[in-house]
């Protein structure tokens, strides 16, 4: 499995009047490949967190195209773009990202759910991961109750729910500690180490360390 | 169960009082008495319903204020047939008057079919949690 | 667990939740009460107009002034007037009359069977059209000497025995439900109705102390011949006779026809409202509802939910919400509606019919299936919006 990026270009309009186009991502190839930790680093408004949402099919590209295993993910239908998401993809977001009227295990069954119903293995997968994640005990609590830490590691476990084969992770350790920082890191070299291609998007210096390659972004463009 | 005892405790209390006030109030019988001075016989129907309604006041008081789960569920289960007994009072044990569209018939009736119904329904659902709540020693 | 994801987003807002299925039940409510208002008068309307069952009336000249026949007819309130006979077989000779016969009205006094008044009509069997007809859906045979039918909104049942001025009848037949004033009415024939008049005039009850109820009718019912027109045989009628007024029912009920009209209107301006104001809150609710939800919404698209789930996500929230807020309303509307329908005939004072249980439950179908479709369309537009928005955009939104 190979995730190729083809001279993508995203411009947005900030006006809705002006011509006044703004190119947060400009003409960028880049390559996932499986068993990979990739790690994106860059400031604020460089264009990574633009660049993750158009590979993991959140954001059509202006310009260019995203090949999953030479297919043009965004020459599917909206219908079977979601389903490549839900089977194919795992992406923690940037922030709190619960789903606040389910419960920790519902939320981390909840992309098993989407077309079809959870298993037994789909249930020993989410204890497994609870509890690699350290949030086993938490399983029937709300949202509104755990921590950030907590809520990231919960967001982490949805993500990789389905066995992923791309990881897109955005700035996944935005506000944790140190301890939960490394914690997340090595959680995520392990998950490519087990086969997956892994994106991550961070401003952490400590990420570097985890990572089989450092890519870094500059008012759109990608350097190695 | 024992705040759901309470909570439903307070319905009936608040409908047995909606009965009592009621039938002399916003749905009473037809006011005046036949031209040969007597009164007519919606008025004892009226004054029957009142004196349920006031015993139906006492039993739903109590079971707010008696703490004992087994207590409460005895005064609700002993409101069913006074609730029924008001129902089947207009019309079925005292006759209302010859037109059924007078008053006592089109408001009365009516009003205290639901609320005495409301209050059977209520009363059993207090009966079945006052015999689930635990009595604590 | 995901199908069950819009039931869960319900119970984890109970107030907004209770908010919206209030608001819908009092639409579902409004719609009910509304429609079967206007229904059960339009039936009473109809209902009037065929139990009426002539063309023409004729009643003696003052029972127009004083209005007195229509408040018995449309009222509902108890009299009685009187005309020659001779003047009633005059009138039912004339040219182009088809059909003819004529009524006895009296008014029964509170003593002895009932508390308070009834109007009490006497039909002549032989020539009657009117009034044996519906009497014979509920009593196949004619009614003997002594033999009554009662109104359906009088308290009393077949097989009783009443008395009227101490004469003993029994109660042949009960009517079905009209809506009109006839439902407090009892019907005899001539024979019976005089026998309680000069029963009436023997205890010294009645005003009338001159009348001799063998040489008096108090209205003669007529149905024209194919020859004339009704308004040709009205017109001959009042030139030829002083006393009496000919009067066509269509006029004296178009009065009525246009209080339906009226209240038909302030219903219908009164569904609108509350439609309107219903539908703005709901649209305003499930806005903000979703609004504030961006972001859950954002992440069901991440984790790979399609446009469509997403729509469908809102749309079902929306739906579970209008049929449990419609099923309260039409639980509520039937309760208030049908027991009170007489408390209703009385405040409206209009002739008043509840349609049968079928049209009712359509209805209720009608209304529920309107209140639905409000909440339904209303959450459409943030279902649209949701399923439209920039997933990326809501994501990047709190950083």
């Amino acid at each position: 499995m190979i995730l190729k990026g083809e001279g993508i270009t995203k411009e947005f309009i900030r006006e809705s009047r002006g011509s006044n186009r703004f190119t947060a991502v400009s003409d960028t190839d880049i390559i996932l490949e499986a068993g990979k930790l990739t790690v994106l680093n860059g400031r604020s408004g460089s264009g990574k967190t633009t660049l993750l949402n158009m590979l993991c099919g959140l954001l059509p590209p202006t310009r260019g195209k995203v090949l999953l295993d030479s297919e043009d993910i965004y020459s599917l239908d909206d219908k079977r773009l979601s389903m490549l998401r839900n089977q194919r993809f795992g992406i923690i977001p940037q922030g709190q990202t619960a789903i606040h009227s389910l419960t920790v295990k519902e939320n981390i069954l909840l992309p098993c759910t989407l077309y079809g119903s959870p298993d037994s293995s789909d249930e020993a997968r989410a204890k497994e991961l609870m509890e690699r994640l350290d949030i086993a005990g938490l399983s029937e609590i709300r949202p509104a109750k755990l921590s950030g830490g907590e809520l990231r590691r919960m967001s982490i476990a949805r993500a990789l729910i389905r066995r992923p084969e791309v990881i897109f992770a955005d700035e996944p350790t935005g506000d944790l500690d140190d301890e939960n920082t490394a914690a997340v890191f090595g959680f995520l070299q392990n998950a490519a180490k087990e086969g997956a291609a892994v994106l991550v998007v961070t401003h952490e210096s400590l990420a570097a360390d985890y990572a089989d390659s450092v890519l870094a972004m500059t008012a759109g463009k990608l350097k190695e | 169960m024992k705040k759901l005892t309470t909570v439903f405790g307070i319905i009936l209390t608040a409908l047995s009082a909606l009965i009592t006030a009621g039938v002399k109030t916003v749905f009473c019988a037809c006011d005046h008495k036949s031209e040969s001075g007597m009164w007519m016989s919606c008025h004892w129907a009226e004054q029957a319903l009142f004196a349920i309604g006031i015993t139906l006041c006492c039993a739903s008081l109590m079971t707010v204020i008696i703490r004992s789960g087994k207590v409460r569920a005895g005064l609700a289960l002993g409101m069913i047939p006074a609730a029924v007994s008001a129902m089947l009072i207009p019309n079925v044990l005292i006759n209302l008057c010859m037109k059924t569209d007078m008053r006592c018939h089109t408001v009365m009736r009516p009003a205290v079919m639901l609320i005495c119904g409301a209050i059977a329904v209520c009363a059993g659902i207090t009966a079945f949690s006052g015999l689930k709540s635990k009595e604590k020693a | 667990m995901f199908r069950s994801l819009p039931f869960k987003n319900l119970r984890g807002k109970p107030l907004r939740t209770a908010v919206l299925v209030t608001l819908t039940a009092l639409l579902a409510l409004t719609f009910l009460a509304g429609t079967l208002t206007v229904s059960s008068l339009r039936s009473g309307l109809a209902s009037l107009e065929n139990r009426l069952g002539a063309e023409i009336i004729v009643v003696p000249y003052e029972a127009t002034t004083k209005k007195s026949f229509e408040n018995i007819v449309l009222q509902g309130s108890t009299g009685y007037f009187y005309m020659d006979k001779q003047l009633a077989d005059k009138v039912c000779s004339a040219e182009g009359i088809g059909q003819c016969s004529s009524q006895f009205y009296l008014a029964s006094t509170s003593a002895g069977c009932c508390s308070i008044p009834v109007q009490i009509i006497g039909f002549d069997p032989d020539t009657d059209f009117t009034v044996q007809p519906w009497i014979r859906r509920s009593f196949d045979e004619p009614l003997g000497d002594g033999d009554i039918v009662v109104g359906n909104d009088l308290n009393a049942f077949v097989g009783d025995s009443l008395q009227f001025y101490g004469v003993e009848c029994r109660v042949a037949a009960k009517l079905d439900k009209t809506g009109t004033s006839f439902d407090t009415t009892v019907f005899a024939n001539m024979d019976t109705v005089k026998r309680m008049t000069r029963a009436s005039l023997d205890k010294g009850l009645n005003s009338f102390k001159n009348i001799d109820p063998e040489k008096v009718v108090s209205c003669i019912l007529i149905n024209t011949s194919d020859e004339r027109s009704a308004d040709e045989v009205l017109n001959d009628i009042n030139i030829h006779n002083k006393k009496v007024k000919a009067v066509r029912t269509k006029e004296m009920i178009s009065g009525v026809s246009d209080s339906l009209g009226g209240v038909s209107r302030i219903v219908g301006i009164l569904i609108a409202a509350v439609w309107l104001l219903g539908g703005v809150i709901l649209l305003l609710a499930f806005t903000m509802s979703v609004n504030e939800r961006k972001k859950e919404f954002a992440v069901l698209r991440v984790i790979g939910a399609s446009r469509g789930k997403l729509a469908r996500t809102v749309m079902a929230e929306s739906l579970a919400v209008g049929v449990l807020g419609s099923l309260i309303g039409i639980g509520l509307g039937l309760l208030i509606m049908l027991p009170f329908a007489g408390a209703i005939e009385e405040l409206l004072a209009m002739p008043y019919l509840l349609p049968d249980a079928g049209k009712i439950a359509v209805l209720a179908a009608g209304a529920a299936g309107a209140s639905i479709l409000t909440g339904v369309l209303a959450a459409a537009v943030s279902a649209y919006r949701i399923s439209r928005m920039d997933t990326g955009v809501i994501l990047r939104g709190d950083n």
